[in-house]
């Protein structure tokens, strides 16, 4: 069917259903599974002795043997988990292997050849570990090659593929089953760019279904007085059953305006199983995803924010993924957004065509690779596969130009004979330049023809080549901003999101500590972090380089030059390398990490910890008389733990994915505290500042030099500069300068030896030599009573020395040994 | 194959895109996409003609990667404006022909004798 | 009778030196090991006496009996051997360091002794590192055995400069400089002047050999009593930075100094250098490449940057800090200029980019402030005390510079901090590498040191506190954990003169304190 041009292969690898599309250079067509639909549901079933069905045949088992089916397995890719099918165990990547190895055959029914290369769509959100997970899956399937795109970009490739070539932003908006996704294009001069996009890892049908889940186990004990809890892993089966029926009517509403849920023997009761029984309106079930869909929209909003782009400058809004379907969903974005929605895309396989074009922009042909006839000569030629600009070049090379009858001149021809180039000679490396011109929206074929020095034709291999004309991505764009945690906590910033792949940066860092050759207990740390926070702490770690003292040919003093680079290829994998500059040793050892895994007990215990700072700054708040718009923020934390707290409940009862989420949302919540933490510590800095001001100022008055006193003048004065810029790190380093000198004309004063003994011996209960601290007090209290100075003064010194220091500390990102 | 990176301050100019795709500030977007385009095909075939490229600081070894860094950074509007202003000064190439850091202080008469003086036969 | 009375006088002046308490009444403790060194050394001189006069003695006698020259030679040589065992340093310096024995050198060395006095463990060592040293190869194997050879000992002089040399061996010289430098921040009390003066020479030596003349001849000028060769190279480095040295007082120098043949291509050329050097080699002369662009160039932001070019390309000449601030304030007027706001007006509408000029301008200028203050940390300006008007491009950029400064030193700090976190949770059994804190100590310093420089007086002392902390936690921990006085004193004491340089009166007499006694 297929035998004369290129296949280009996608695949939309998804939560709750996965599908694949094929395009030839001039349409796209989603690939059709056995029972004739283009969504194969992402099951996998693993029956007792090992036999594996996929997708819907995987699905009729769902009813009445659950345990032997596997689906969501996406959300929990990248992390160690192995998940028990039927006392079977998996790891997430093998099971989504059976699904690929699944489409694969799909695809080979379809086309008649079995793709060794394609596209693999990720959602945007993943991280590095994530998207390893997948390529390892791909090559399980078989796949010698794939490369990864995200989610948002494919559709938004689809959508933009053949567009007129019109000014203006375009919004694609994909709900799917567990992820949403939202991406921002922008059509100018001729070129449709991605500009932004955006999403939540942990937002999608999934969370309207639980929704309904919540509110049918409200009916339920309103009429039958039974609690069903997710905590619980007993009602675990149950709430299953419940939500697989109430997911059902969830589809239903879309065709019609009113389900019934019925489910026999569901209801455990003391009297015996009771039967369920619910209608649910159309009505009814808006009321209960508004909340999901409200949240939706303010990522929306946040992206169109982010790129300063007003809701009214967007022209289309393309709906993607499942709950697309539902007319709740159309009228409530139509509303809040005020953009139109556009017609004429279908939601469902949009991805997987989007990841079908990149693979041809990508220039990932799925067929096995042809042998080429024996007399050509072989032209090694670099051209875009997909070309948005309609006068690209064609930039090749004879191999084994020495060779009798080689090629000395090269012209094209395009196949529809209306456009053809001069002859062009070769340079002195055998190369050539061609500008060729296209036909828009076309897939455009062009012949090679080249002679010899005599002027002969020669046959050359390959003898034609394909360049599509559209909207083109040649590029993967990185997904989450990459760089390196300093030991400021701040982060230098190698890969930007959107930064297209592969990409390579060098950024020069220095040492914070002393690593001696050969010595074990020193080691040099390289975080490398992943995310958008700019305090490193926040963001994930995704591996650390590691260079020991051991593995040292010198030894590597604080402050030495070290050139760090990090490399991403197109699939995002990372490989990092740090070069010594003095030394010129080179380290390259990447520990990789993996999604830590979500202990239900940690995220408890981090749970509780947000919790008690969340209350510390609602009191704050009062205290300070924050503003409402302060309060409004920390009531928007509130319900974001609340969240929390009934994922960590659902973990308890066994759902992996509602861990992971409440990880991140814990993640999230914490800088959304830290922010709020520093906002209101800035009045309480403040203060501090004040009376320190006024305390060193007496002092200063009193007992200080001229020299202090100037000294103390310029401090105060640089620190109400800090306090009109509001710079809290100045202000705190100005602060404590002026303090320390007024603490030395403090100690100038005859009482102050006496007060800072009883300081000290207040304290001593901390110290690191008990029996010496309290022999150390005896003896002050003696130089006291003799009222001698001097010895009071040597006791106090002596108590300093073994009392522990208080000093706030930094934090050292994830240790990290460089700035 | 491990060049320093540029000296910090000096990014934006030593790495200026329109220096790497080897335009001017008043290129157009197809251009940049053309010449982009064209450099990486021929960065990928191995020209000898595509490995480096002007700067007012010398001449600079152009990678791939950067020619698709710098296609990235033109194609966003504001973040062009910021690059053309840096791009705004660009002798012709043999005035700049001297590379950054070539200065180096003439040292005075080195002794390698000096710890054999003291009978040491290795430093 | 008289001469028999004689050697009972020495005998027993020698007995009651040896028995009599030692003076120091601060030495409490008997059994502490400088009270175990001095009575060695207590030993050691009556031990000498008491060889000289049993010799004096015999000798007398057997003139007295009239014997012959060759039983006199007979007894000189046994009280030689004598004097030998009690002296190990003649033999070894003489005889085995020139032939290598590094473990022969090591274990006469132990026997102590002059000049080891004040650091015996250490001396051993450097003794062994220099026989290494005279070797032509060094095995990893040797060096590895010496350095164990110190380790869980107290660090002192000599350990450190043995540790220095033998990183030295290893070919990691900038280890080696810092260690070596380092040696004279030890008290003289826990520093053999020898191993200062062995410090002193291969600092020379390291100098010499780069050609940097000027520090030779400050070297040997702050040091103890220099060795022949010392004399020799300070004045061949007189003679060749442009010090008028006689040619006799070199040629007599160089006769008295070892190693002659080696010496003898250095004071050929040092002779051959007789004439007066102009100290100042040429400037190189300064593009103004703003009149280039006043010439050629429409656009304002033209002339900002080919002074940024002129200034990165030729970053010596002229004033550095001057032509900076030219640079920054070139680049103010260009941020302010109107032809740069229509220019970049007209192309925000042009490119329908979604920020304003003036958005822009601000972006750039904040840019701008990161990339100047980055240039002049690049270039070592010392731009820290600079000021300028509330707001200005100039003000941003010192700012940011000091910004930088300061984070440099803080990021040190906190490392040192998390560092000094895990030795105190470690449990006593473990010990201390003290070298690779020193070491450490050392790294930190000198990044306090050279921001201190670049930041100015203001920017030390707010930088100081930081630092001040772990380094005072740091020698507190070494000194009541590890007994590390050397070390402790060696911090307390850049704590101190730092302390002071501030005026901080109350930090110094803490370190002050913490110097006199412990605790
Ligand atoms: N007709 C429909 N009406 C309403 N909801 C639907 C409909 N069809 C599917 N859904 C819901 O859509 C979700 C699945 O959507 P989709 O197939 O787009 O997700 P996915 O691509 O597998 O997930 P993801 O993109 O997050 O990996 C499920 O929650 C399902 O309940
Ligand atoms: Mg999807």
């Amino acid at each position: 069917m297929h035998e004369s041009g290129p296949i280009y292969v996608g695949i939309d690898l998804g939560t709750t259903n996965s599908s694949a599309a094929v395009f030839d250079g001039e349409q796209v067509t989603p690939v059709r599974n056995a029972t004739g639909t283009a969504l194969t549901p992402s099951l996998v079933r693993i029956d007792g002795s090992g036999r594996i069905s996929v997708g819907h045949r995987a699905r009729k088992f769902l009813a009445h043997d659950p345990d032997s089916v596997r689906g969501e397995f996406k959300r929990l890719m990248g992390t160690r988990k192995g998940l028990t099918v039927a006392s079977n165990t998996r790891r997430p990547e093998e099971l989504a292997a059976e699904l690929l190895r699944a489409l694969r055959r799909d695809i080979e029914t379809q086309v008649g050849v079995a793709p060794d290369r394609a596209v693999i769509t990720v959602p945007a959100l993943f991280e590095l570990p994530q998207i390893a997970a997948t390529r390892e899956a791909a090559r399980l399937a078989g796949f010698t090659e794939v490369e990864m795109l995200q989610e948002p970009v494919a559709s938004a490739l689809a959508a933009g593929f053949r567009a007129d070539h019109s000014h203006g932003h375009w919004l694609v908006y994909d709900l799917g089953g567990g992820t949403f996704d939202v991406s921002l294009l922008a059509a100018r001069d001729g070129f449709v760019d991605v500009v932004g996009h955006d999403g939540d890892n942990f937002l999608g049908g999934r969370d309207l279904d639980w929704a309904l889940v919540q509110w049918a186990c409200e009916q339920i004990e309103r009429e039958h007085g039974v609690v069903l809890s997710r905590a619980n892993s007993a009602h675990t089966p149950i709430l299953g059953k419940l939500k697989r029926a109430l997911e059902d009517a969830k589809i239903e509403l879309s065709q019609v305006s009113e389900a019934s849920v019925v489910c026999p023997d569901l209801i455990p009761h003391p009297d015996g199983a009771r039967h369920l029984e619910l209608q649910i309106t159309q009505a009814d079930l808006e009321a209960i995803c508004e909340p999901v869909f409200a949240r939706t929209v303010d990522v929306c909003q946040r992206l169109l924010a982010a790129n300063r782009v007003r809701a009214n400058e967007v022209e289309r809004l393309v709906l993607v993924g499942g709950p697309a379907a539902m007319p709740a969903l159309k009228k409530y974005i139509e509303k809040a957004l005020g953009i139109e929605l556009a017609r004429g895309y279908d939601p469902m396989t949009l991805v997987a065509r989007g990841a079908a074009l990149f693979a041809a922009s990508a220039n990932l042909d799925a067929r096995p690779k042809a042998p080429a006839p024996a007399s050509a000569h072989r032209l090694w030629l670099r051209h875009p596969a997909v070309s948005a600009d309609l006068k690209p070049h064609v930039v090749g090379r004879v191999m084994r130009a020495d060779e009798q009858g080689a090629p000395t001149q090269i012209k094209l021809s395009r196949n529809d004979n209306n456009w053809e180039s001069a002859w062009v000679s070769l340079n002195q490396e055998a190369g050539f330049i061609v500008g060729v011109e296209l036909i828009a929206r076309r897939s455009n074929i062009f012949t090679i023809a080249a002679k010899d020095e005599a002027g002969n034709p020669v046959v050359v291999d390959p003898p034609t080549l394909t360049i599509v004309q559209g909207m083109s991505l040649s590029d993967p764009p990185l997904s989450r901003r990459i760089g390196i945690a300093l030991a400021s906590d701040r982060v230098q910033v190698y890969f930007d999101r959107g930064e297209p792949l592969p990409a390579r940066r060098t950024f020069r860092h220095h040492t914070v500590e002393t690593v001696a050759r050969g010595s074990d207990t020193c080691l040099l740390k390289i975080p490398i972090v992943q995310g958008e926070f700019d305090r490193a702490h926040l963001c994930r770690l995704v591996g650390t380089l590691e260079i020991p003292g051991t593995g040292l040919k010198t030894t590597v003093p604080a402050g030495s030059a070290v050139d760090v680079t990090l490399e991403l290829d197109r699939g995002g994998n990372l490989t990092a390398r740090a070069l010594l500059a003095d030394s010129d040793q080179v380290f390259d050892e990447v520990a990789h990490l993996l999604v830590p895994e979500a202990s239900v007990d940690v995220l408890e215990a981090t749970y509780q910890r947000s919790g008690n700072r969340l209350q510390e700054l609602r009191k704050a708040a009062f205290r300070h008389h924050q503003d409402g718009d302060f309060r409004q923020r920390v009531e928007t934390v509130a319900r974001g733990l609340d969240g929390v707290g009934r994922d960590i409940e659902a973990a308890r009862g066994g759902d992996d994915d509602a861990g992971l989420k409440a990880r991140r949302m814990l993640l999230e919540l914490d800088a959304q505290l830290e922010d709020l933490d520093a906002e209101i510590q800035w009045p309480a800095l403040l203060e501090e500042a004040k009376w320190k001001l006024a305390w060193a100022a007496h002092w200063q008055q009193k007992y200080g030099s001229e020299h202090e006193q100037r000294l103390f003048n310029d401090a105060s004065m640089a620190a109400s500069k800090a306090r009109e810029r509001r710079d809290a790190v100045e202000l705190e380093r100005q602060v404590g300068l002026a303090y320390d000198l007024g603490f030395n004309a403090f100690v100038r004063d005859p009482q102050a030896w006496p007060s800072l003994f009883e300081q000290a011996a207040a304290a001593v209960d901390n110290a690191r030599d008990l029996p010496a601290a309290h022999a150390l007090v005896a003896d002050g209290r003696d130089a006291l009573a003799r009222e001698d100075r001097r010895s009071l003064e040597r006791v106090v010194r002596k108590l300093w020395n073994i009392l522990p220091a208080t000093h706030k500390q930094r934090r050292q990102a994830f240790e990290s040994g460089l700035r | 194959m491990a060049t320093p990176p540029p000296t910090p301050g000096l990014r934006k100019l030593v790495r200026n895109p329109f220096f790497i795709l080897g335009l001017t500030p008043e290129a157009s977007r197809a251009q940049i996409e053309r010449e982009g385009q064209k450099l990486l095909s021929m960065l990928q075939v191995g020209f000898g003609e595509a490995s480096h490229y002007h700067t007012p600081l010398g001449p600079q070894r152009r990678t791939a990667e950067m020619v698709r860094h710098a296609m990235a950074e033109l194609r966003d509007p504001s973040r062009r404006l910021c690059h053309e202003v840096w791009a705004a000064y660009c002798p012709p190439p043999d005035d700049c022909a001297k590379p950054v850091g070539s200065h180096t202080p003439d040292q005075p008469d080195p002794w390698e004798g000096a710890f054999a003086s003291f009978g040491w036969r290795m430093s | 009778m008289s001469a028999a009375g004689l050697v009972l006088l020495c005998v027993l002046l020698c007995v009651a030196l040896v028995a009599a308490p030692i003076p120091s009444s601060e030495l409490g403790d008997p059994n502490s090991p400088r009270a175990r060194a001095l009575r060695m050394s207590e030993l050691r001189l009556a031990s000498t006496l008491t060889a000289l006069a049993v010799f004096i003695l015999l000798t007398l006698y057997v003139l007295g009996r009239g014997g012959g020259l060759d039983a006199i030679a007979i007894l000189a040589g046994l009280v030689g051997l004598a004097l030998m065992v009690i002296h190990p340093w003649i033999a070894v310096r003489f005889i085995l360091i020139p032939l290598g024995q590094v473990r022969l050198v090591h274990t006469i060395s132990s026997l102590g002794g002059y000049p080891w006095l004040r650091d015996p463990t250490g001396g051993a060592a450097l003794a062994a590192t220099l026989a290494l040293m005279r070797r032509s190869h060094a095995s990893e194997l040797e060096i590895e055995w010496i350095e164990r050879q110190i380790q869980g000992r107290p660090l002192r002089g000599a350990g450190l400069a043995a540790s220095g040399l033998l990183a030295a061996c290893r070919g990691d010289t900038e280890t080696a400089r810092a260690l070596l430098r380092s040696v004279e921040a030890f008290d003289s009390e826990r520093c053999p002047l020898t191993a200062w003066r062995i410090a002193l020479e291969w600092q020379m030596a390291d100098a010499a050999s780069s050609g940097d003349w000027q520090a030779v001849k400050r070297l040997v000028q702050h040091g103890p009593q220099p060795s022949r060769t010392a004399v020799f190279l300070a004045l061949v480095a007189r003679r060749l930075t442009g010090e008028w040295v006689t040619d006799q007082k070199l040629v007599r120098a160089w006769i008295r100094a070892p190693h002659r043949l080696d010496n003898l291509r250095l004071l050929q050329r040092a002779l051959r250098n007789n004439e007066d050097i102009t100290d100042t080699p040429p400037l190189h002369p300064l593009v103004d490449l703003s009149e280039v662009a006043a010439n050629g160039g429409s656009s304002p932001q033209v002339a900002a940057q080919a002074l940024m070019v002129g200034f990165v390309q030729n970053p010596r000449a002229g004033v550095p800090k001057d032509r900076f601030f030219r640079l920054v304030d070139t680049w103010e007027q260009t941020l302010a200029s109107t032809s740069l706001h229509t220019h970049l007006s007209r192309r925000v509408l042009a490119l329908q980019a979604n920020h304003s000029a003036e958005e822009l301008l601000e972006q750039l200028r904040e840019q701008l402030s990161d990339d100047l203050a980055a240039l002049a940390r690049a270039h070592d300006l010392a731009i820290g005390e600079a000021t300028g008007s509330s707001g200005s491009l100039r003000e941003l950029c010192v700012r940011k510079f000091r910004e930088l400064l300061l984070l440099e030193v803080e990021s040190t700090a906190t490392a040192l901090a998390s560092r000094l976190q895990k030795l105190e949770a470690q449990d006593f059994a473990h010990n201390f590498e003290v070298v690779t804190h020193w070491r450490s100590f050392l790294a930190a310093r000198e990044i306090y040191e050279h921001a201190a420089k670049l930041g100015g007086e203001s920017l030390r002392r707010m930088a100081f506190p930081k630092l001040e902390k772990q380094l005072n936690r740091l020698a507190l921990l070494a000194l009541s954990r590890f007994d590390e006085r050397g070390f402790a004193d060696g911090i307390f004491r850049f704590l101190l003169w730092e302390a002071e340089a501030q005026h901080n009166e109350v930090s110094a007499a803490a370190y002050r304190h913490n110097l006199a006694a412990g605790f």
